[in-house]
């Protein structure tokens, strides 16, 4: 591990060294550039044509450089159109840059430092502040839905600051971590920044993972850069392999104070969503579903030659109950309401030539749809610029978020009886109104589905504070090599509330539950690097080398308190629980991270044609297993601008060309992350306590894991090629096609041991997977009057993704291919249900009417693990994206469409079909409407399984079936349409602009799968999707 | 900021190189540790047995922090040992139709990573046997005491496992502990002989009983004979079976005056062993048996706590106990419901509610003893043992009039009972499934040993076929195998 980099370093200090000698003997002229509005340029390049003498100016725009009257001065900023001026006799210029607006966009971030645009040669993605739309946005990953081909967004949750699962090119780990690395002005903000407590105590579902970008105020962001291929990505190393987003936030400038302050306010109605029966849906079916239940089990017919008397079954309603029962009580619509959002933000951008500064206040509150799961935030951000001396910048940059966020149950669970809002009112039984008449709430028929009015009287709460710190020193040491030290503290501390009183009366915890607990995060980063730039005639030259420091920090605490005499003190005092017994403390400390780092990108332009790039970077982190401390992770990457060939010149339609193609390596150090997966591991754990003598509960010693000290991290291998161009004369359309290939090798994989061993798996690095495709990204200008304009923005990604290679250690079951995709889905075919005795086949024998027909796929009379067979695959092949922004006077309107398409999809009403319990005797639970669908004798036309047993069924080796689902489904959503008015300013003069707005968040969606949704979560309870009816202004004074 | 500007030294001089960094590389675990650090006290080894122990606990189960798998705990009632087993037999009435109840599962049911399934207990032998070399190589005080309690938690679990799947691939030598190609399945004798021999060590090193002592809860000598005599009777050696069983009886154990204080008396001469229980254990006996709205069962408030009727017993099986037997003084025919109505069979009760306990403890996270073995149980096998060797001789009935006596029901045996060796057998087999109904696993074991489950079952109007005496082995243990270890005949 020693030294590796050291003679690259040598060799950029020696090339340093030779540029210092280059300074002549002349004499200081000196001058100042302006932009074409007069204003001074900062940071503008000056260089002696010929020569590496060169010189940047100041924030003044001032500069002074040594040069001779017969020298040419090579004038450029960023933005304008570089300037050829001769010096003569003049030793005082003042120098006019023209904006190139085409250029204007054409920076990217690319990781400890910008490159123009066309020198990038990796694939890269920018999204501007213009395309976000940040209304009603909580988090910034749910604006990236469509902006960046080959990102893939998912929902979750629809609940309020939900995370979103976030993939770029597709997920090809199965085992490790499959989001991308987020860095927020140069900060890595590793992945347990997103732990928060997710707990469940005493089964109440905590919801849902947060995202780590929950507490960042969207409107802050400047620009989005989106690394996706490894020679780009290489410089970020072991943290890259699913690629890199760089967040910038905004910064303040010289000139005039603005002030921007946005209102916002949304309504929030919810989609369609499940429908629990009413009350006399709910007796009828629960008397007939009981009798179909009764036959089922005593074999009578239609199940069996039973004889058992039909009228041994009491019905658990009576007639007149049935008839009387009425609609009853609408528990899903007691519990789900119109929600709202109230959004304001204020932000100021000032400065002067030595200090410029950004702030900004946002206010969000949310009110949910559903009851007890608002959010609510308050964020504050400083983005500090001072110049120290002429050599000498200093940044800072300073937020500070709070976010309270009110957790009531939901989320699926295993265990049927969990607690959930969204269950519990789907199964409350709805003949029963929910408080009693001295208004405490009632007790259905099934005790252990709890009243959903209880619901309310619970407090489960996160309250999290976030502060992230950016200090920045920038040192000029030269005109063409300055030295960044930057430095980075994220600090997210999170106090979880969660109390039960007795008054709820939820029978799981008749005493009263109370929890408090804090959790800490931190992220803690030191980075120092060189950046250095220069040209020597036709050869253009930028550098960086640099070095990191990193270190992730956890710890939490925990108190549980169980007994209460009154609920009047509620969390305040738990002190006073009397249950001693079940009392519980608790704290964990979780492994500390640190991580040492160098790294290096060297960049080459010849000719401003041809570009070649190195990228490096060398990772050593305490948690890399033992024999693999240190990784190397390198770059490389070319590329041809043939437009600036001469033959290509006369093609005016073609205006811009460039050919790219790089090669890298990157790491996923997700693996070990969290984990030491290296060690052997032993623990003390209540988890395993037993009672001796009835009254100690002694804790057992158990061995966590079985380490492997040859561990290491995953190794993403990819290949891009790419295209950039820019069609037609003025270069109104512009994109570019990437196609790319990834491998991920090493896979974190779990070693099956002997069923017989103490440790029957042991982590290891084996198998391989792969994800292909194509990215297609066109931005277009249709349409460019002085009263109208349309541009639009199409992304399309595709990503196949397979294996290449599997675990040979453990045996592929017979139908799963060698290459099949990682999210592939096995099970049998269907044939529509059973519906009389004659539909029975043969291989089938002990079937019943109501059960599924499965197909005898290979013919041999009898259904087993040779029929089972691929039914498709649950990621999808593709993604798309449309964004439209249309300007007509004084009107704009956006509006935004994205969609998935290829994939298995199941029916989303499927689970929700219960029969069993709704039948349940003497305890009648109620259900989603769709159970009426079921196959019963009485309605032999349903459409979902029935009451009898399925044989077959349960002996389906993959416990799956194609019954009921879509294969190639597909779905696209108009998710957001924004028309705006400029109210025209001219005659006040403190009013700079000013704009009216509305904004509809997911008005419709297609699709072909069956359920409601299909982003909505497919489990028992999902978190209802809302359509969200904002108003608002903007004004900027 | 100050630990800021030393970390911005330390990334200038990285610059550079990594040398001499490699202290702060190491890994920093705060929360678990080393295994040579392992054990150094008697305090040690009795946590590194805590999660064996843990196994029988009432409480649904506990994540294998190994394995990443949540595994149901034997004594959860409700997808545990317990439940599986009595809802296979006339005693116990599944209302949800799992497939062990209705015979429909196979080799596909079971995956030892669905946390469903026993086999996986397969692992905690080799666990066992890697302990008991760890204890006889070190120095600790007392480890003949402690090689003794695991070899008979080995037993007890290679019992458990023998039960569900016959002879099984188990670890029980320490030097191949760390081996990775698959172990075949050893012979019958070979299986029984090696629990055998762990027994009567553990019998050789354990103290005599821990009732009424602070150590109740852990295995003792009486524990371990019981299971030798368990072992004895599920391999029909009906004379070793006696030998054990009179071991047994010369140990001081007797039978409570009381059928129904057996189960409220912590601790109580005839309790052979118990998993403890108090306020901060867990339990779901209770919300898996009482109706949803019932208010009182025996006259016991159930008001409180959760309810969530899975299983019930049967009016057949309730029928066979006649008037007068004290036994049913545990078990309800009907309750008193939230509108004060009393719920019988009549009114829609679909089976009686086996309370057992009636101690009721109104919240799932409270626990009581549950008793796994006790005296009455050792009496009838030495019926039963002493009618299959020599016939209803008046040895054989008098240890079985020990029992009815309890239950007073001596008077109601039927005329003929002790007539033959067969009908004697039947009786006993009927007066087991009263005396011992829901107790750990029993009913099963003695339906098989008797060779009736299968037709039981068919008599239910259940699909089951013969060779479901026996769970098949999971399939992916087959799988993974690749051909070392064999199905169990007939999957």
């Amino acid at each position: 591990m020693k030294m590796k980099i050291n003679k690259s370093s040598l060799l950029f200090a020696m090339l340093l060294f030779s540029h210092l000698l280059f300074y002549g003997q002349t004499s200081p002229i000196t001058g100042t550039v302006n932009d074409d509005q007069g204003m001074p340029l900062p940071g503008a390049s000056i260089v002696v044509k010929g020569t590496t003498n060169g010189t940047t100016t100041d924030f003044d725009g001032n500069f002074s450089i040594n040069a001779s009257g017969s020298d040419i001065l090579l004038v450029s900023y960023v933005g304008f159109s570089p300037k050829e001026i001769t010096i003569g006799n003049k030793k005082s210029l003042i120098i006019k840059l023209e904006s190139d607006a085409q250029a204007l966009d054409e920076v990217v971030l690319v990781g400890y430092g910008v490159q123009l645009k066309k020198d990038v040669t990796g694939a890269v993605s920018t999204v501007k502040s213009e395309d976000l739309n940040t209304v009603n946005a909580v988090t910034i990953d749910n604006l990236l839905q469509g902006q960046a081909a080959g990102l893939n967004v998912t929902a979750g949750t629809a609940q309020p600051g939900g995370a979103l699962n976030i993939t770029i090119r597709g997920a090809i780990s199965p085992n490790g971590d499959n989001s991308p690395l987020y860095v927020i002005d140069g900060l890595p903000i590793s992945n347990n920044s997103s732990t928060e407590f997710n707990s469940a105590p005493e089964g109440f579902r905590g919801g849902f993972a947060r995202s780590p970008l929950a507490n960042i105020n969207p409107n802050d962001i400047e620009s989005v850069d989106i690394l996706k291929d490894a020679s780009a990505t290489a410089i970020y190393g072991s943290a890259a392999s699913n690629g890199v987003i760089l967040i910038t936030t905004k910064k303040g400038k010289a000139g005039r104070t603005t002030v921007n302050y946005s209102s916002t306010y949304s309504i929030q109605t919810a989609k369609d969503y499940l429908r629990p029966l009413n009350a006399s849906e709910f007796r009828r079916g629960a008397n007939d579903f009981g009798t179909e239940q009764f036959r089922a089990n005593n074999q009578l017919a239609p199940y069996g030659n039973g004889n058992t008397p039909i009228t041994n079954f009491t019905p658990f309603f009576s007639e007149s109950q049935i008839a009387n029962a009425g609609l009853g009580t609408n528990y899903i619509d007691f519990v789900i309401r119109d929600g709202s959002i109230n959004d304001q933000n204020v932000s100021i951008t000032s400065g002067n030539e030595n200090t410029k500064i950004f702030t900004s206040f946002n206010f969000f509150e949310q009110k949910a749809l559903l009851k007890g799961s608002n959010f609510k935030r308050l964020s504050g951000r400083i983005n500090l610029d001072q110049k120290i001396s002429s050599r000498i910048n200093f940044s800072l940059g300073v937020s500070y978020n709070n976010t309270k966020s009110d957790n009531v149950a939901t989320g699926q669970s295993n265990d049927i009886d969990s607690p959930s809002l969204l269950q519990s009112a789907l199964q409350f039984a709805p003949d029963i109104l929910p408080f009693d008449e001295i208004g405490n709430t009632t007790v259905g028929y099934y005790t252990r589905t709890p009243n959903p009015a209880s619901y309310s009287k619970i407090t489960n709460q996160n309250l999290s504070t976030r502060v992230i710190l950016t200090p920045s020193l920038k040192i000029n040491l030269s005109n063409a090599l300055n030295l960044n030290i930057v430095g980075g503290i994220d600090n997210t501390s999170t106090e979880r509330r969660f109390f039960v009183p007795v008054s709820a009366n939820f029978l799981t915890v008749p005493e009263g539950n109370a929890q408090l607990g804090n959790s800490k995060l931190g992220n803690y980063s030191a980075e120092t690097f060189l950046n250095f730039n220069n040209s020597y005639g036709d050869h253009r030259v930028s550098a960086v080398v640099g070095a990191g420091y990193y270190k992730n920090t956890f710890s939490d605490y925990g108190l549980e308190a169980i007994g209460f005499p009154t609920d009047i003190f509620g969390l305040d005092n738990i002190g006073i629980a009397n249950n001693k017994l079940q009392s519980n403390v608790s704290s964990n400390r979780g492994v500390t991270r640190i991580k040492l780092s160098q790294f290096t990108r060297l960049n080459y332009t010849l000719k401003d044609k041809y570009i070649l790039q190195f990228t490096g970077r060398f990772d050593a982190s305490s948690n890399f297993p033992e024999n693999n401390k240190v990784g190397f992770f390198p770059g490389i990457s070319a590329g041809w601008i043939a437009s600036e060939e001469s033959f290509m010149k006369d093609i005016t339609w073609l205006p811009e060309l460039k050919f790219r193609a790089g090669y890298g390596t990157t790491g996923n150090e997700s693996i070990t992350a969290n984990n030491i997966f290296g060690s052997s591991l032993y623990a003390l754990t209540t988890d395993f306590s037993y009672l001796i003598g009835n009254q100690l509960s002694n804790s057992g010693f158990i061995q966590t894991q079985l380490g492997n000290p040859d561990l290491k991290w995953e190794t993403n291998i990819t290949i891009n090629a790419g295209i950039d161009f820019a069609l037609l004369k003025n270069k109104r359309i512009t994109g570019s096609v990437d196609y790319f290939q990834r491998t991920a090798e090493d896979l974190l994989d779990f070693r099956t041991l002997p069923s017989s061993n103490a440790n029957t798996v042991q982590v290891f690095n084996i198998g391989s997977t792969r994800s292909t495709g194509i990215e297609v990204s066109l931005r277009t200008e249709n349409v460019i009057t002085d009263n109208f304009s349309w541009s639009s923005l199409f992304t399309f990604g595709t990503a196949r993704t397979f294996w290449v290679e599997r675990n040979p250690g453990v045996e592929l079951a017979s139908y799963i291919g060698e290459n099949d995709a990682i999210n592939a889905v096995y099970g049998w075919r269907t044939d529509g249900l059973i519906r009389t005795a004659d539909d029975i086949p043969d291989y089938q024998p002990n079937a019943l009417v109501g059960n599924i027909k499965y197909v005898d796929l290979n013919e041999d009379g009898q259904l087993d693990i040779d029929d089972v067979t691929n039914l498709g695959d649950f990621s999808p092949r593709g993604s798309f994206g449309i964004n439209n922004n249309i300007t007509y006077k004084n009107f704009d309107l956006t509006f935004q469409i994205y969609g998935t398409y290829g994939n298995l999809t199941f029916d989303g009403f499927q689970t929700f079909a219960q029969p069993a319990i709704l039948a349940r005797q003497g305890a009648p639970t109620n259900v989603e409407a769709n159970t009426l669908n079921v196959f019963t004798s009485f309605n032999p036309n349903g459409i979902y399984p029935g009451f009898a047993p399925d044989a077959a069924g349960n002996n389906n080796p993959t416990r799956v079936s194609d019954y009921r689902t879509v294969e190639n489904s597909y779905f696209a959503r108009l998710k957001n349409v924004n028309f705006g008015y400029s109210i025209p300013m001219d005659e006040v003069s403190f009013i700079q602009s000013a704009r009216l707005f509305v904004n509809f968040d997911n008005l419709l969606f297609v699709t072909n799968s069956r359920g409601l949704d299909p982003e909505m979560e497919r489990n028992n309870n999902p978190y209802p999707t809302a359509l969200t009816s904002a108003i608002g202004i903007s004004v900027q004074f | 900021m100050k630990i800021i500007i030393k970390k911005i030294l330390v990334a200038t001089v990285l610059l550079f190189s990594f040398t001499g960094c490699e202290d702060i590389l190491e890994p920093q675990v705060f929360n678990q540790i080393n295994a040579s650090e392992f054990p150094q006290t008697e305090a040690d080894i009795l946590a590194a047995l805590i999660p064996f122990y843990a196994q029988f606990n009432q409480n649904y189960g506990n994540n294998d922090p190994t394995r990443q798998v949540y595994t149901f705990n034997f004594n959860a009632h409700f997808l545990g040992y317990s439940w599986a087993t009595s809802i296979q037999t006339d005693e116990a009435f599944d209302i949800f139709f799992f497939p062990e109840s209705n015979f429909t599962f196979g080799p596909a049911t079971y995956n030892t990573n669905s946390g469903l399934t026993f086999y996986d207990r397969i692992s905690f032998v080799a666990r066992m046997t890697g302990l008991i070399d760890i204890i006889e190589k070190s120095d600790i005080p007392n480890k003949e005491l402690y090689i003794a309690e695991t070899k008979a938690l080995r037993a007890w679990f290679m019992y458990v496992l023998y039960d569900f799947y016959g002879p099984v691939s188990v670890r029980l030598d320490p030097t191949t502990l760390a081996d990775e190609t698959p172990l075949a399945r050893p012979t019958k004798v070979e299986y029984v002989t090696a629990m055998v021999k762990d027994l009567e060590d553990a019998i050789e090193g354990l103290p005599e009983k821990y009732n009424g002592t602070p150590n109740w809860g852990r295995v003792s000598r009486g524990v371990a004979r019981m299971l030798l005599l368990k072992v004895h009777m599920h391999e029909k050696n009906w004379l070793a079976a006696k030998e054990v069983g009179q071991d047994i009886i010369n140990m001081g154990y007797a039978l409570n005056a009381s059928y129904k204080n057996v189960f409220s008396d912590a601790q109580n001469d005839e309790i052979i062993f118990a998993v403890p229980g108090n306020e901060g254990t867990g339990n779901i006996w209770f919300a898996c048996i009482i109706p949803g709205d019932a208010k009182s069962v025996l006259g016991v408030d159930v008001t409180r706590g959760a309810k969530y009727k899975l299983n019930e017993m049967p009016w057949s099986f309730y029928d066979t106990y006649s008037s007068g037997d004290t036994r049913l003084e545990t078990i309800a025919s009907e309750y008193i419901n939230n509108s004060n109505a009393t719920i019988g069979r009549n009114n829609g009760l679909t089976g009686a509610i086996p309370m057992k306990y009636t101690n009721y403890v109104p919240s799932e996270n409270e626990g009581f003893d549950l008793i796994m073995y006790r005296y009455s149980d050792v009496l009838l096998a030495m019926a039963e043992a002493t009618n299959e060797l020599d016939g209803p001789t008046g040895e054989a009935q008098g240890y079985l009039t020990l029992v009815t006596d309890r239950a007073n029901t001596t008077a109601n045996i039927p005329v003929g009972s002790f007539s033959s060796k067969e009908s004697f057998r039947d009786f006993i087999l009927a007066e087991r499934g009263r005396e011992l109904y829901w107790e750990f696993g029993i009913r099963r074991q003695d339906l098989i040993r008797n060779g009736s489950f299968i037709s039981k079952a068919q008599a239910r109007n259940l699909n089951a076929r013969d060779h479901q005496v026996l769970f098949p082995i999971p399939a992916n243990v087959i799988i993974e195998a690749g051909g070392v270890i064999e199905q169990n005949p007939g999957y």
